[in-house]
């Protein structure tokens, strides 16, 4: 394979070319693993190896990507994405910046720290552990779906550029998750742990699936579907709101991950994810939301999704902070949106889903930091409100202003204590004014690490894997409930 | 934009020929247990748009197989490998029958489905899609940049043009070996005054199963023509009549299918047909169609599991019909497959059969009589980041965006900003009241889900809440 990919390389370094680098998957590895209602579905084991081939000229980008490993098929690549480049150049009458990035290390090898490979366990006996799960979740006949999943990725990465950077990095991600559904009379609830649309992910082996303990909750996930259908609806109005880890983590994700990406500003996703609300006059002074609003972009945390060592484009994963006490204070950017705004260095955030993919700004691990209180503290905070866990939907404009989300559980609040479960939460708001809502954030103790394996951008599409921390939060006057 | 030689007929051959009888044939061989086995070659080109340049140029060229093993007992096992050699598909076999070894039994499996005889469906394939000139594409869009200009001045224009051609063969030890092409083709653009705070903006799309027919310079001016030269004005959350665009109907309808089309999500209890199957649940002037074959849409010939793709009623005159289905939630129903069959393969195994060529029957109206039927109301061009709310009432929720007008006495009055709407999919055609009588087809970018659809005016739509542009 090395040799492929140093004639990549060199065949995409043609007369006119400023750049090129080869993104090689040696090995993509992806195993899904469901058990619905007891019976196997979709068991798939993948593997792929490709090369996808980036060249810049003076004033365009070309890309190509390709299956097909012979010294022909990859010139031929090569030569594409050099055509695209040269025909790129037709619309454009400047030169496309490009940070330097000159005291880049020019060599390096990275591996995800695994103590169980998932790709070398006996498939039987993870089915197992979700045969087990699954079963257990049929607590009553009115889970009429239950469903436990895993899922598990491994990238075999080699990177060249046309800078002289050589780096290989092998990253597996593994998560699962259970989930019942309950129908009732006109009604259809789901319940799902650790959190829904497949669980959660993390960067590491089975190791983490283990830890989800997944049957240890499935009972409970059960009776909770159950009992949904037959819980008061959430309400509506303006009341105070505290939303659990997994929840806030969508919120930040939503509405300032995708925000503050710094591609979308710019308008360079305008046709099709849309743009974001946020300027880049705005650095430094827009006020996002309350001093309780401390966000981090962090690469370097072990354990995430978002975690890595050198982006697509070879730059070093890093830890910034995108808004500090309120203020919005960073994006995250490629080395070319980072030149655009006239930086010498890349945010380091590039990454293509796949050898068939061109690296775009994506999130890393992009987390709102802990405050100081107890869980207990901060619903002591609240006379009259509502808890919601777990999204069940959502939705936001493109400028990444209006929002609305659905959870799974609600819960009225009073006197600082959790009432009974209520069945549809919503709420909406709009991005700078929910934030600044934000009144605390929980303790270290409340904090957890997602994994989103599903974050959808790009055209042609690209999924990414990405991660978030967050605490508890408690926002004042929160908008609740949705259309009657 | 012109692809030399693009023309209905009999489907390119790669420039190494076409190698998926061999490559199916090597892989049966391979096993010894009922398997069936997809052979995928697809080659894409994507031109993405921003700020008035061609930002994103894409290329991919992928070949892949997909092998699904069942064993004595009903258990599958799916595999996939872009690695075609010996090796390769040694490994692809090793692998599929290790899961299906392990799998739990899936109930009612009734086999692979053997050939039913009929032929494959002659469907219409472009020629030339593979040797396209790249170069030609880029001044093609640079021209449709200009006259974009030329209507409205200085704009920021994005957009895509996105065209492939894709080979499907699949086989199993039924005995069933079929092989077909397909070509897609799309483009749309987004037309902002980014002078004006906020920009007003313009939207036009369309797919066509030939690039050749994607009129590039007649797509940016109508883009052009529909942007609004004032700043819209703020709208005011609330229930209104509106007039659904195709674009707009495309996202809700593809939805519908996602939700409650499919036989899987009858099984599981949550679809709308559970309850409203043989019933009225749309006004008469609804009539959907899941029509694979139509030269007006994005034809298909076969399912994932190798059944020739036919056309097939949902919705008549407002009564839903049945689920879709394929080989195995048939066995389960006691019915025939509708040939609706996704790949076995995660992510769309789990997702189960589904209808994905839709045609909503059009009716005669002009949009001048659909905008004067509305009398007062809001005209919606597209919809944005839309997700479901509650499946069983087909309930959704989203954005609208890029052309989101004000209409009063059957006149469109004004662009106003966009809102947040939660609305039934059933509720918005069981209120229809007029269906236009023009029809354009509409496509995701590999063609996965299409539909050719017209316009319609609903008498109610629920937008809860609005935005500041």
């Amino acid at each position: 394979m090395e040799d492929l990919i140093r004639t990549a390389l060199e065949a995409a370094q043609g007369p006119g070319v400023r750049f090129a680098d080869v993104r090689a998957f040696t090995a993509y590895r992806y195993e899904k693993l469901s058990v619905k209602n007891g019976i196997a579905e979709a068991l798939t084991r993948t593997e792929e190896a490709g090369i996808g081939i980036r060249v810049l000229r003076e004033r365009g980008w070309g890309f190509a990507g390709t299956s097909e490993r012979t010294p022909a098929a990859v010139r031929r690549a090569a030569e594409r994405a050099a055509r695209l480049a040269a025909a790129s150049e037709r619309t454009r009458k400047e030169p496309v910046p490009f940070t330097e990035e000159r005291d880049l290390p020019h060599e390096g090898r990275y591996e995800t720290p695994l103590q169980s490979d998932p790709f070398q366990m006996d498939a039987e006996e993870k089915i197992r552990h979700l045969r087990d799960a699954e079963a257990e979740l049929h607590v009553d006949p009115a889970v009429k779906v239950g469903r436990a999943h895993m899922t598990f990725w491994q990238e075999d990465k080699w990177y060249l550029s046309s800078e002289g950077a050589s780096y290989r990095a092998s990253l597996t991600h593994s998560g699962a998750g259970i989930e019942a559904t309950a129908v009732g009379e006109g009604e259809v609830q789901r319940r799902s742990y650790p959190t829904s649309f497949g669980g959660n992910f993390a960067q590491g082996g089975f190791e983490f699936v283990s830890s989800l303990d997944l049957r240890a909750h499935a009972r409970e996930v059960g009776r909770t579907a159950v009992e949904l259908l037959t819980a008061r609806a959430a309400p509506r109005g303006s009341m105070d709101l505290v939303l659990a880890s997994d929840q806030l983590a969508l919120q930040v994700h939503e509405s300032v991950g995708h925000a503050t990406e710094l591609d979308r500003i710019l308008a360079y996703e305008a046709g099709f994810a849309g743009t974001s609300f946020l300027t880049t006059a705005g650095l430094g002074t827009f006020r996002y939301g309350s001093p309780a609003m401390n966000i981090t972009a962090d690469a370097t945390r072990p354990g995430g999704l978002g975690t890595f060592p050198w982006d697509d484009e070879g730059v070093p994963g890093q830890k910034y902070s995108l808004v500090k006490e309120g203020i919005l204070v960073d994006f995250l950017s490629s080395r070319e949106m980072a030149a655009r705004i006239g930086r010498t260095r890349s945010g380091g955030t590039a990454r293509g889903d796949g050898y068939l993919r061109t690296p775009l700004i994506r999130m890393t691990n992009v987390n709102l930091e802990p405050g100081e209180r107890s869980a207990q503290e901060l619903l002591h905070e609240v006379r009259d409100g509502i808890y919601m866990e777990t999204n069940r939907s959502w939705s936001i404009d493109d400028k990444r202003l209006n929002f609305q989300f659905g959870c799974e559980v609600g819960r009225r609040i009073r006197g600082g204590e959790l009432g009974p479960l209520l069945r549809n939460p919503i709420y909406s708001g709009m991005t700078p004014k929910f934030w600044s809502s934000l009144e605390a954030v929980g303790g270290p103790e409340t904090w957890r690490l997602w994994g989103l394996p599903n974050c959808g951008k790009g055209q042609p599409g690209q999924v990414m894997r990405v991660g978030h921390g967050a605490p508890m939060g408690l926002f004042r006057k929160a908008r609740v409930g949705g259309p009657r | 934009m012109t692809t030399a030689g693009s023309r209905e007929g009999s489907p390119i051959p790669w420039p190494d020929g076409d190698r998926s009888r061999e490559l199916l044939e090597r892989v049966l061989a391979a096993v010894h247990e009922p398997a069936d086995v997809r052979y995928y070659r697809e080659q894409w080109t994507t031109l993405r748009s921003a700020n008035s340049m061609l930002y994103q140029p894409h290329s991919e060229t992928v070949e892949s197989i997909s092998l699904r093993i069942c064993s004595e007992d009903g258990r599958l096992g799916v595999a996939t490998s872009t690695e075609i050699s010996a090796e390769g598909i040694a490994a692809l076999v090793r692998r599929a029958r290790a899961l299906a070894q392990v799998a739990p039994a899936v109930r009612d499996f009734p086999g692979f489905p053997e050939d039913p005889g009929t032929p494959t469906p002659a469907i219409p394939v472009a020629r030339g899609v593979f040797q396209d000139d790249l170069e030609a594409r880029g001044q093609a869009l640079a021209d449709a940049f200009a006259v974009v200009e030329d209507e409205i001045g200085p704009a920021r224009i994005s957009g895509v043009v996105n065209q492939g051609i894709s080979q499907l063969a699949v086989a199993n030890t039924s005995g069933l070996h079929r092989n077909s092409y397909r070509t897609v083709a799309q483009a749309n653009f987004l037309t902002e005054i980014a002078s004006r705070d906020p920009p007003p903006s313009g939207w036009a799309e369309m797919a066509h199963w030939d690039p050749a027919r994607l009129d590039l310079i007649g797509l940016a001016r109508e883009a052009a023509r529909i942007t609004p030269r004032v700043r819209p004005r703020m709208a005011k959350p609330g229930r209104y009549r509106v007039l659904l665009s195709g674009s707009a109907l495309f996202e809700l309808l593809s939805f519908l299918s996602w939700m409650g089309l499919g036989a899987l999500s009858v099984e599981e209890g949550w679809s709308f047909l559970v309850n409203g199957q043989g019933k009225r649940v749309a006004a008469p002037e609804i009539t959907l169609v899941d029509d694979p074959r139509n030269p007006r849409g994005l034809p298909a010939a076969l399912d994932a599991e190798g059944l020739p793709m036919r056309r097939r009623t949902l919705i008549d005159r407002g009564v839903a019909r049945g689920p879709a289905h394929d080989t195995l939630t048939a066995a389960r129903a006691r019915t025939r497959s509708t040939a609706n069959a996704l790949p076995p393969e995660a992510p769309a195994g789990s997702i189960g059969p589904i209808p994905r060529n839709l045609l909503l029957r059009p009716g005669t109206a002009t949009l001048e009589e659909l905008v004067k039927e509305l009398r007062r109301g809001i005209l919606v061009t597209r919809f944005h980041y839309v997700r479901s709310v509650h499946p069983g009432k087909t309930t959704l929720t989203g954005m609208t965006r890029d052309g989101t007008y004000w209409v009063e006495r059957g006149e469109v009055q004004h662009p106003i900003t966009n809102l947040r709407f939660t609305e039934g999919i059933l509720s918005t055609l069981a209120g229809t009241e007029l269906v236009g009588g023009k029809v354009r087809a509409y496509g995701d970018e590999r063609g996965f889900m299409s539909a050719v659809l017209p316009s319609l005016v609903s008498r109610s739509f629920t937008f809860p809440s609005a935005t500041t542009f």
